[in-house]
C-alpha cells in the first residue's frame, strides 16, 4: 500500500511539473520582447522546455512549405534559439480540417501547433481543442497590434497569436489598357469602375468574341464569394457580418453591393461569364495572363505580377470607393497559430507562438512573402516602406477581421445565393432574402 | 472413413481460422471500429462543442426535414446516370476496338489507360484549365475550328455545368470500364462468331445475340462499381465547381464534406455518411436484380 502511494505521489509530482512547465516561464514584459528588433527568448524558456523534455515540435502549415519562405526562416530561428527541431506538415487547405479534426477527436498528441483561420478557429475553440494562451498577452501587447487582433478574443480569452493578416482588396490595373481607352488614372469610385470597365471590354479583332475584359472578380470559393460581397458592402459603409451585432446579408446596402456585381456580369457584360467558378488564385492567374484591365484582389498578387510577363505594365491603387469621400474599409484575412490542448510540448509550443508574433518574424512575413501583418511596428520599418504597395496600404482607413461561430455555414449559404443571382435565377434582393432566411436558422435569430 | 475426413476438415478449418485471426483483428481495428464509431457519432448532435446523444434525430431530420438532402441526392443520381452512362458507351466502343487491334496492341492498350493513371485531383485541375472560359483549351479549339463564335463558360452555365461535370467524370472512368469489358470480350470463344457467320448473322445480330449476353457479367461488375465510384466522387465536383453555380452541382458527398469540415457538424455528417452507405448497398442490389450475370 505504501509503495502504491509512493508511486502515485511520484506520478502526481511529475504531472504537476509538466502541467506547469510553460507557467514557469517569465513571459512579462511581453510587449518589449515582441517589439524588439531582435527577438529574445523569455526568461526561463529554455529551462521549461528542458523540463518537459521537448526535442521536436510538429507543426501543420497551410500548403507546401516551398511557398512559405518566411515561415521556414522563422522556424529555423526558433530551432537556433531553443534547440527544438520542427517537423512541418504541409497540408493543402481543403485537407486541413479532415486531417486535424480526427486527431483532435482522438485527443492525439501527434500535433503540437495548428494553423488557424476564420474557417476553423471558432470550431476548435468551442470544442476545447485549443489551449488558452492568455499568458502571452496583456493590454500593452494587444495595443501593439492592429485593432483586428481584438476580434480574435473568445469570451475574453486568447487562443492564438497572429501569423499574417492579408489585405484582401487592393486594385491592380494595366496602365497601357487604361491609356488606350483614354484614361490617365484608375477609377476612384465604383461608378467610375463600371464605366471604365465598359470601355475596356473589347472585341479587338471584331470576331464576336471578347478579347479583353474590363474587370474580373471571384465568385467561386466559399470564402471568396462571401468576401467579394462583404468588401463592396464595406465600401457602402456596412459590414454584413456585424450589423448591430447580427449577421445580415439582406441589409439594403449589402443588396446594393450584390446588385452592382450582378449588373457588371449580366447587364454591362464587362466581366467573364465564368466568374462563378473563379476561386482565389483564378483572378490572379487571369490578370497575369494579360487579358483583363482591372482586378481587385489580395496583396499576394503583387509579388506574382511583379514576377510575370506583365511586370512592366501593371500598377496598384486603393480599391474604388462606393462614392466620393466614402469609407475605404477593407477585409483582412487572418491566419494564426494555436496550440493543441493535447500537446505534450506546451512550453516549447508557447515559445514558438511568442516568437512568431515578434517584430522579427512578422517583418519577415511582410518583406519575404508580402503578407500583411497585424504588428504595427513592422510598417514603420524602412524596408517595409519600400514594398511596392506600401503607399496603398497607408491610405486604407480601417480594416475588418470578423470571426464568429458558424461562419463557414453562413458563407456557404451566401455564396450559393450570390451565384443564383449571378446566373440570373434570382434577383439580388430575392437571393439575399433567401440567404438571410437560412442565416437566421443557422445563427438561431 | 467419413468421420475421419470430417474431423480432418474441422482441424483444417480451425487451423485456417487461427491463421487469419491476426488479419481479422487488424481488420476489426482499422475497418470495423471506424464504422461503428461513425454510426455512434451519427446518433449525436453538437451542443456547445460537445456531442450529446440524440438517438435517430439526425436521420429523421435528414429524411423528413432537410430539403437540401433530397435536392443533392437528385444531383448525385443525375451525375451517376450521365457520367457512368457516357463512360460505358465509350468504354464499350473502345474495348471492342482494342479487341480487334492486332498491330501495336500493347501500345494501344497502354495509351487508352492514360486517363486512369492520372490522379483524380490532377485530372480535375487539368480539366479546370481546359474548361476555363477565357483562356481554356476547349474554347480555343472550338473557336479555331469555327464550331463556336463565342467562348462558353462551361462551368458556369446553369443548363450545361452538370453535363460537363459528368463528361469529365466519364473521361476518368472510361479506362476502368474498358479494361473490364476487354477482359470479358477476350473470354468469348471465337467459334461462336464463326458459327453465327455461317448462319448468316450480321454484325448487329452478332453483337446483340453473342457479345452482349456473353459480356453481361463484365457489364454488371464494371457498371456497378463505376456507379458506386461516381456516387462518392468528390475531387471533380469540389475542384471544378465547388457545388455551383448556386447549388446546381452540389452532391451528397460534397454535402457530407461541408457539413463535417466547414460547418463542423460531425453528428449530422456521420448520419449523412451512413445513409450514403445504404444507398450504395441499394445500388448493388439494383444492379444484381437489373443486370443478372447470365450463366455462360
Amino acid at each position: 500500500m505504501k509503495r502504491l502511494l509512493l508511486v502515485l505521489m511520484v506520478f502526481a509530482t511529475m504531472g504537476t511539473a509538466f502541467a506547469q512547465s510553460y507557467q514557469s516561464v517569465q513571459w512579462a514584459p511581453i510587449v518589449g520582447r515582441v517589439n524588439a528588433d531582435t527577438y529574445q527568448l523569455p526568461k526561463g524558456a529554455k529551462e521549461a522546455i528542458a523540463a518537459e523534455g521537448t526535442k521536436k515540435l510538429v507543426i501543420y502549415n497551410w500548403g507546401d512549405l516551398s511557398f512559405d519562405p518566411a515561415t521556414v526562416a522563422s522556424g529555423k530561428m526558433y530551432t537556433e534559439l531553443t534547440g527544438v527541431e520542427i517537423e512541418w506538415v504541409g497540408t493543402p487547405d481543403e485537407q486541413m480540417m479532415p486531417k486535424l479534426q480526427p486527431l483532435f477527436m482522438a485527443k492525439s498528441a501527434a500535433v503540437d501547433i495548428v494553423p488557424l483561420d476564420g474557417t476553423n478557429f471558432r470550431t476548435f475553440v468551442s470544442r476545447n481543442w485549443l489551449m488558452q494562451v492568455d499568458f502571452l498577452w496583456d493590454e500593452a501587447t494587444l495595443a501593439a497590434f492592429q485593432s483586428g487582433a481584438r476580434n480574435l478574443l473568445v469570451e475574453g480569452h486568447h487562443y492564438s497569436v497572429p501569423q499574417v493578416a492579408r489585405v484582401t482588396d487592393i486594385m491592380y490595373y494595366r496602365p497601357s489598357m487604361l491609356k488606350a481607352a483614354g484614361y490617365s488614372a484608375p477609377p476612384a469610385t465604383l461608378d467610375e469602375l463600371a464605366e471604365m470597365a465598359k470601355k475596356m471590354t473589347i472585341d479587338k479583332d471584331k470576331n464576336g468574341s471578347i478579347d479583353q475584359y474590363g474587370y474580373a472578380f471571384r465568385a467561386g470559393g466559399v470564402l471568396d464569394g462571401a468576401e467579394i460581397i462583404k468588401s463592396i458592402a464595406l465600401l457602402y459603409g456596412v459590414n454584413p457580418d456585424n450589423v448591430n451585432g447580427k449577421v445580415k446579408y439582406n441589409d439594403p446596402k449589402v443588396v446594393t453591393a450584390v446588385d452592382y456585381l450582378v449588373k457588371l456580369k449580366n447587364e454591362y457584360k464587362v466581366v467573364p461569364q465564368g466568374v462563378t467558378s473563379y476561386q482565389h488564385g483564378d483572378v490572379a492567374d487571369y490578370f497575369i495572363s494579360g487579358n483583363v484591365a482591372i482586378v481587385i484582389d489580395p496583396t499576394y498578387l503583387y509579388a506574382r505580377a511583379a514576377d510575370s510577363p506583365i511586370k512592366d505594365d501593371f500598377a496598384v491603387a486603393l480599391a474604388p470607393r462606393a462614392y466620393k469621400g466614402g469609407p475605404t474599409t477593407v477585409i483582412q484575412n487572418w491566419n494564426g497559430w494555436g496550440i493543441s490542448s493535447f500537446s505534450k510540448n506546451k512550453a516549447a509550443a508557447a515559445v514558438y507562438l511568442d516568437m512568431y508574433r515578434s517584430f522579427q518574424a512578422q517583418k519577415r512575413e511582410f518583406i519575404l512573402e508580402n503578407n500583411e501583418v497585424l504588428l504595427k511596428k513592422v510598417y514603420d520599418d524602412p524596408q517595409a516602406k519600400q514594398i511596392g504597395y506600401a503607399a496603398v496600404l497607408s491610405q486604407i482607413t480601417d480594416t475588418v477581421i470578423e470571426i464568429y461561430p458558424n461562419q463557414g455555414e453562413v458563407y456557404k449559404t451566401v455564396i450559393a445565393e450570390f451565384q443564383n443571382a449571378l446566373i440570373g435565377k434570382k434577383t439580388a434582393q430575392a437571393a439575399m432574402d433567401d440567404a438571410q432566411a437560412q442565416i437566421n436558422k443557422i445563427m438561431g435569430y | 472413413m467419413e468421420h475421419v475426413i470430417r474431423q480432418q476438415t474441422m482441424k483444417d478449418s480451425k487451423f485456417g481460422f487461427l491463421l487469419i485471426l491476426p488479419s481479422l483483428l487488424l481488420l476489426g481495428i482499422i475497418v470495423i471500429f471506424p464504422i461503428v464509431y461513425v454510426v455512434v457519432l451519427s446518433m449525436t448532435i453538437e451542443v456547445s462543442g460537445i456531442n450529446i446523444w440524440a438517438g435517430l434525430k439526425n436521420y429523421k431530420n435528414i429524411l423528413f426535414e432537410d430539403s437540401k438532402f433530397w435536392g443533392y441526392l437528385l444531383n448525385s443520381i443525375k451525375y451517376m446516370v450521365f457520367g457512368v452512362g457516357s463512360a460505358f458507351i465509350v468504354g464499350l466502343f473502345v474495348s471492342m476496338s482494342l479487341n480487334m487491334v492486332t498491330h501495336l496492341k500493347g501500345l494501344a492498350r497502354t495509351v487508352s489507360l492514360f486517363a486512369w493513371a492520372v490522379p483524380p485531383v490532377i485530372a480535375s485541375l487539368m480539366w479546370k484549365w481546359v474548361l476555363n472560359d477565357t483562356n481554356g483549351a476547349l474554347n480555343f479549339i472550338f473557336m479555331s475550328l469555327g464550331v463556336l463564335k463565342q467562348p462558353i463558360a462551361w462551368l458556369s452555365l446553369p443548363n450545361l455545368t452538370m453535363f460537363v461535370l459528368t463528361q469529365v467524370h466519364a473521361w476518368t472512368t472510361i479506362p476502368f470500364i474498358m479494361v473490364i469489358l476487354l477482359a470479358g470480350l477476350q473470354t468469348i470463344p471465337r467459334e461462336l462468331y464463326e458459327v453465327a457467320e455461317i448462319d448468316g448473322a450480321g454484325s448487329i445480330q452478332k453483337f446483340r445475340a453473342i457479345t452482349i449476353p456473353m459480356l453481361m457479367p463484365s457489364i454488371q461488375s464494371s457498371v456497378m462499381l463505376s456507379t458506386i465510384f461516381a456516387f462518392r466522387t468528390f475531387d471533380i465536383v469540389f475542384t471544378l465547381t465547388g457545388g455551383g453555380p448556386g447549388e446546381l452541382t452540389e452532391m451528397l458527398v460534397t454535402y457530407v464534406y461541408n457539413t463535417a469540415f466547414v460547418f463542423g457538424r460531425l453528428g449530422y455528417a456521420s448520419a449523412l455518411s451512413v445513409i450514403m452507405v445504404f444507398i450504395s448497398m441499394a445500388i448493388v442490389v439494383l444492379f444484381v436484380k437489373l443486370l443478372p450475370a447470365r450463366d455462360q
